[in-house]
């Protein structure tokens, strides 16, 4: 009998997962049935046949090439520079004796909740003023710093205190004797950190390098403030200037939106398998 | 002797390879900050140098209508999609718990719009919402009442717009409760079951005093992600209809770029700071005279 | 071990390398790109209006005066933004488009460059309306030179006034009138009726636009002598009270809100009715062509029977950067870009009026209602603020407020005032 039950829940629980997936689901075919709609055909319904060149069309439409060199570089190179950052500081926070770091530990773990909003005008005033860039001089006036720059779009993504933190957990977690078993070989200490422990915390760097890319991939406000020149602008921002000019051109709008999706979804699915709970949940400790 | 040099060693190695972070971090989180406060006391408007003003910029917008309206927004927000979202995480998550044909799949899909900024999100529910051609209104036609207003409806508008903020950003949460749920140890599950407890009451009593902190970590985290809304609004409506998606990052930004207050845009990021940090501090606390209780 | 070692060190260092090697290229991509060239910044350009300009238009200057010009655009939304932080940092382009309301703005943050001197020895000048070149001036000093004139008037759809028995002589001409119009279009079903007049609700300023005739049909000012807002002056609230009053009777659909691209309500014909200028005419010809013969023009409303019409025009101007490395350059770039021709090509572009005289029998104006040019001698212009890009919106969430009947249209105009004396600092 407590067979029976259990197989009648276990219908339940299933069609209800398959309701949940549909509200995810359905929404995202729209996207992808909208984005093969034809130009004369209204949204949302079947179209009577599929437009593929809609892909190009839209890219087409603006300096979208532009704009993806812009987010790859962008991100790429934030992402590299945060990785590094992260890893070297949170091994030397988790394992190696420095001053204060319990201070800096602290001041991390406050800034995890610093909305990055909350900076950007003193920051845009900043990077508008950075010293002997841009045409400033060494006071920082009188040029635009790094302002409409690919340098500039960077400045928020080249370190996080979430990255630094993370890391530091995954390194506090590996075993002493790994290093001190180096150190009797007379390894050097930065060999030991390159050689020996960072190889070993490679899966959640992984994690930290694909929060890294996404937050730098999908960032809209920052760009928004510090771009001027239609060539310096990102995917995300390209797609608002797209919309408010073509705000009825679902189709082409819809294309655009599932392209630039597709690099942190690739990244993600392929990532998932470091997803695991133990994972999610060391983090939170 | 050898003691010496090798902590010398030791700690060369922790100056190398920490210093350029923290460096950064000073540089572009902490500063910051202290050069927002530092113009909040000022009137600046990025041609002429700052001229110190004191408090007025405080007094202005404590005496500023669309603030209130604004820090009501932005609280109503908040409160909309992390007091619904973390019930419903907690219910997805239980879900998801189970063993299920094609779960790994599912969860997926539930966690795949993370991959999307909110850009994107906002755009595609823009033309969901559509009160023409998008398919919530057309159904509301097909039914006989008139199209919806999703958005440009005054009291559509942020309930709409908390709707798909909790759609996109559900995953995440789900799967941090759902980590903590597996951690739960099945047999005191059984145990109960077999003492007669229904599933209601193991969840109250056994499984959810279990996966307390990681409740509190996604509330926390969730809420604090969500005092900062900017795009949405910017996307969807534009902080209307009649300011009711404008949110304090909202009007931060139009103060320093449409009215050219820095001043006073710093003064919103130094409230907005402000808010997190006492938030913070009190969680913090609670989180610790709980354990003393306890 | 050892390679694996010596390769992540050399990544470390190339990383380095790269970081530091990227402000040195922004600056000098900065530095090569201000050498010997001017620069113009368009507000969004379609690409009709880029092609014209980056093939046809400057490299007709460099033929003429050896000089290349960039092409930098914005999109409108964020146009004032973008050309404001580019002034305060010293890098806006030589020569500038800017919006209607934007001269005093940037003027009085020293932003722009004077052209008087300029003027005066130009003999081009007399071709130009003088009130379009008063657009562009702030405190007595002019900035910018017209390039167009978005000149607005009641333009209505013929078929659908015909159904409800008006024909094209008998467009109304004042307020009562309008309002008898409207109330005749809802009677008659069809389309139109559910909205028959379209205040140009939109995501931006188009219901303060539309505010802003009424206003000045009204005879009201904005700002009295002491610089105090007199929205809640009888000229304003009559002008409110006569918008509230379509959407109390049903002849304005609160919800018809405009999202900036596709057909227009008048030209999808749920509205008979709207003030509307030449973008209207080019909404027709892109979305329904067949309509566009469909589209009549009256003359501006008067607010009494008897009364002279009055209307506003948002003219959009060039100027020149207070800090344009070659001001005369920059000078003959914008004397060029605003001559016969060019100011002709542009405004067919754009969707405007011309804002020369010797333009009035352009080739694109010939399928325009003649009313809608005419209109500018009706032209009644905005008072000018150095604020305006932080009053209109603000206007624009009054009046929608008073629409919505969150609040009556008195109580709504003095808390206008009173916000509006706050943000000027009174």
């Amino acid at each position: 009998m407590a067979i029976v039950r259990s197989k009648n829940s276990t219908a339940i629980w299933q069609v209800l997962a398959l309701l949940l997936s549909a509200l995810y689901v359905v929404p995202m075919l729209y996207i992808v049935m909208t984005s093969l709609t034809p130009g004369n055909e209204p949204v949302g319904q079947v179209p009577s046949h599929l437009v593929f060149s809609n892909y190009v069309d839209a890219f087409a439409a603006s300096d979208f090439g532009v704009f993806l060199f812009n987010s790859v570089v962008v991100a790429l190179v934030s992402t590299a520079i945060q990785l590094i950052l992260s890893c070297a500081a949170g091994y030397a926070l988790a394992r190696l004796p420095l001053p204060a770091s319990n201070l800096i530990l602290m001041l991390l773990v406050a800034l995890l909740v610093v909305p990055p909003e909350i900076v950007m005008v003193p920051l845009f005033v900043m990077t508008k003023s950075m010293p002997l860039v841009g045409g400033n001089d060494i006071m920082g006036q009188g040029g635009q710093g790094l302002i409409d720059s690919l340098p500039g779009l960077m400045v928020p993504h080249v370190v996080s205190a979430l990255g630094i933190f993370l890391m530091r957990q995954f390194y506090k977690d590996l075993p002493e004797e790994l290093g001190d078993s180096a150190r009797m070989d007379g390894a050097s200490e930065l060999r030991i950190f390159a050689g020996i422990y960072t190889p070993l915390v490679i899966p959640a760097a992984a994690i930290v390098g694909i929060f890294a890319f996404q937050s730098a991939w999908n960032d809209f406000l920052w760009p928004l403030v510090m771009t001027r020149s239609m060539d310096m602008q990102t995917l995300q921002l390209g797609l608002t200037v797209f919309f408010q000019e073509n705000s009825t051109q679902w189709n082409l709008l819809m294309a655009v939106v599932l392209t630039i999706s597709l690099p942190v979804l690739i990244l993600f699915l392929f990532i998932q398998r470091y997803f695991r709970a133990d994972v999610m949940s060391g983090a939170i400790k | 002797m050898r003691a010496n040099s090798y902590e010398r060693d030791l700690r060369r190695a922790g100056y190398i390879l920490a210093s350029p972070a923290i460096f950064l971090i000073l540089l572009i989180s902490v500063i910051p900050l202290a050069v927002a406060v530092g113009l909040s006391f000022t009137s600046y408007d990025l041609f002429a140098a700052p001229r110190f003003v004191g408090l007025r910029n405080y007094q202005q917008l404590f005496q500023d209508s669309v603030f209130w309206e604004a820090l009501g927004n932005t609280v109503t927000f908040a409160f909309g999609q992390v007091g619904i979202g973390v019930v419903v995480a907690i219910m997805v998550a239980l879900l998801f718990n189970q063993t299920l044909a094609g779960g790994g799949i599912m969860r997926t899909l539930v966690y795949l719009p993370q991959a999307a900024s909110y850009v994107v999100v906002a755009l595609l529910w823009t033309m969901l919402l559509d009160p023409v051609s998008g398919p919530f209104s057309r159904l509301a036609q097909g039914l006989g009442k008139g199209p919806i207003y999703f958005l440009t409806d005054p009291g559509l508008a942020m309930p709409s717009i908390i709707t798909m903020s909790l759609w996109r950003n559900l995953g995440y949460f789900m799967i941090i409760i759902l980590a903590a749920l597996k951690a739960v140890p099945r047999d005191l599950l059984e145990a109960a079951e077999m003492d007669g407890a229904g599933p209601v009451s193991r969840f109250f009593d056994i499984t959810l005093p279990l996966i307390k902190s990681a409740v509190f970590f996604v509330a926390i985290t969730w809420f604090l992600g969500a005092l900062q809304m900017f795009t949405q609004s910017y996307v969807m409506t534009r902080g209307g209809p009649v300011n009711a998606t404008k949110t304090l990052v909202y009007i931060m930004y139009e103060q320093a770029f449409s009215a050219l207050n820095i001043g006073k845009a710093s003064a919103i990021a130094v409230l907005l700071f402000g808010a997190v940090v006492v938030l913070s501090l009190l969680l913090r606390l609670l989180g610790a005279a709980r354990q003393r209780v306890a | 071990m050892t390679n694996r070692e010596i390769t992540r060190r050399s990544v470390l260092k190339g990383g380095a390398a790269l970081a530091a090697a990227l402000p040195l290229a922004g600056y000098a991509r900065h530095a090569f790109a201000q050498s010997g060239k001017l620069s113009l910044m368009l507000l969004g350009p379609s690409t009709d209006t880029t092609d014209a300009v980056k093939n046809r238009i400057l490299p007709a200057f460099k033929e003429k005066t050896g000089i290349d010009v960039e092409l930098q655009q914005s999109d409108w939304g964020s146009g004032f933004q973008k050309v404001v932080t580019a002034a305060a940092s010293g890098t806006l382009a030589d020569v500038i488009m800017l919006g209607g309301i934007w001269t005093a703005p940037l003027a009085s943050k020293n932003a722009l460059l004077p052209i008087d001197d300029y003027l005066a020895k130009w003999d081009d000048k007399a071709n130009f309306y003088d009130a379009m070149i008063a657009d562009g001036s702030y405190k007595g000093v002019n900035y910018g030179l017209p390039l167009y004139s978005d000149t607005r008037t009641c333009l209505y759809r013929k078929d659908i006034l015909e159904t409800a028995g008006i024909t094209e002589d008998k467009v109304p001409a004042n307020w009562d009138d309008f309002r008898a119009m409207a109330q005749a279009v809802a009677k008659a079903g069809g389309s139109a009726a559910a909205s028959p007049v379209f205040w140009n609700h939109d995501k931006s300023i188009g219901l303060q636009q539309s505010f802003a005739q009424l206003m000045l049909q009204a005879g009201g000012t904005y700002w009295g002598d002491d610089g105090s807002a007199q929205f809640s002056s009888d000229a304003g609230q009559a002008a409110l009270e006569y918008m509230v009053s379509f959407f109390k009777d049903n002849l304005s659909n609160i919800n018809q809100v405009y999202s900036g691209s596709g057909p227009m309500p008048v030209v999808a014909g749920s509205s008979v009715t709207h003030f509307g200028g030449v973008s209207t005419i080019n909404n027709a010809r892109t979305n329904a062509p067949d309509i566009t013969a469909q589209i009549i023009a009256g003359k501006p409303l008067a607010a009494k029977a008897g009364g002279a019409p009055v209307t506003s025009a948002w003219i959009n101007k060039l100027a020149i950067s207070a800090r344009a490395k070659d001001p005369d350059a920059a000078w003959e770039l914008l004397s060029f870009l605003t001559n016969k021709d060019n100011s002709e090509t542009l405004s067919d572009l754009y969707g405007g009026l011309p804002a020369r005289k010797d333009n009035l029998d352009a080739d694109y104006l010939k399928d325009i209602p003649a009313e809608l040019p005419a209109a500018a001698q009706y032209v009644v212009p905005q008072p000018a603020h150095p604020n305006m890009l932080v009053i209109a919106p603000q206007i624009n969430t009054s009046v929608e407020k008073a629409l919505r009947m969150q609040a009556d249209p008195k109580s709504v105009l003095a808390e206008l005032d009173s916000k509006l004396n706050e943000i000027n600092g009174l």
